[in-house]
């Protein structure tokens, strides 16, 4: 299993039907910080993004120790 | 009328004047590629982060654009994906200009890709970018990267003068 799809896994088990989108790996919290966007909303068919993770169970931590798991 | 040749292989000195020519030029050519894994869960159109910026010339340019997907990915169970080409003129906001592919479950692609003329009527920057979004009512991540055979996506754009 790749890098990202442990990621996503573990995104799913932290809570479920989460849109986002990925770019690069993830396997540091600066990579967590920096290589997510996180949709908030939608316009029209267009996705509204933030790269700030709006889901307070969904950290770095979590999501980490959730990979770990896999 | 009858035909006239110009016969240039030889003999031929200086440049040939561009008033002569008429339509169809190539102004400008712009290009790039992509290679960064990128997925989504999102059942909204999002960015893939894979863009051409180029500027054209006149208002009555044309755009040409020619972009090459090398490995789009949808896991076996999931839903399709949909993919669009969106423009972004002038650091306004970005729009969706055409849908072009829909990408089946469990599938595999490569080569796959758009040929597109698009007038923007513009001469301010304009920001071509690929967006892609999982199709509704499903589940699970569509990848518009995956590295597994380190295949690279491209896109290039022409402007062709009017």
């Amino acid at each position: 299993m790749t890098n990202i799809e442990k990621f996503w896994k573990a995104l799913n088990t932290l809570r479920a039907n989460t849109e986002c989108t990925v770019s690069g790996d993830i396997l540091t919290e600066d990579n967590f910080n920096n290589n997510i966007k996180w949709n908030t909303g939608v316009d029209g068919e267009t996705a509204i993004v933030t790269s700030t993770c709006p889901h307070s169970e969904i950290t770095w931590t979590a999501v980490k120790e959730e990979m770990d798991k896999l | 009328m009858a035909q006239t040749f110009l016969k240039l292989d030889t003999g031929v000195t200086g440049t040939l004047p561009s008033a002569n020519f008429s339509g169809g030029k190539v102004l400008q050519t712009v290009g790039g590629t992509f290679a960064t894994d990128t997925s989504t869960s999102s059942e909204s159109f999002t960015d893939s982060n894979f863009n051409v910026s180029i500027t054209p010339s006149a208002t009555s340019s044309k755009l040409l654009i020619n972009f090459s997907m090398a490995n789009g990915y949808v896991n076996s169970g999931n839903k399709d994906m949909l993919l669009a080409l969106y423009s972004e003129i002038g650091g306004a906001s970005a729009n969706n200009i055409i849908s072009f592919g829909q990408i089946r479950n469990d599938v595999w692609t490569g080569g796959g890709g758009l040929s597109y003329l698009y007038s923007p009527s513009t001469t301010s920057a304009v920001v071509l970018s690929i967006y892609f979004r999982r199709s509704t009512g499903g589940s699970g991540t569509v990848y518009f990267h995956n590295s597994n055979n380190n295949a690279t996506d491209s896109m290039t754009v022409m402007e062709i003068g009017a």
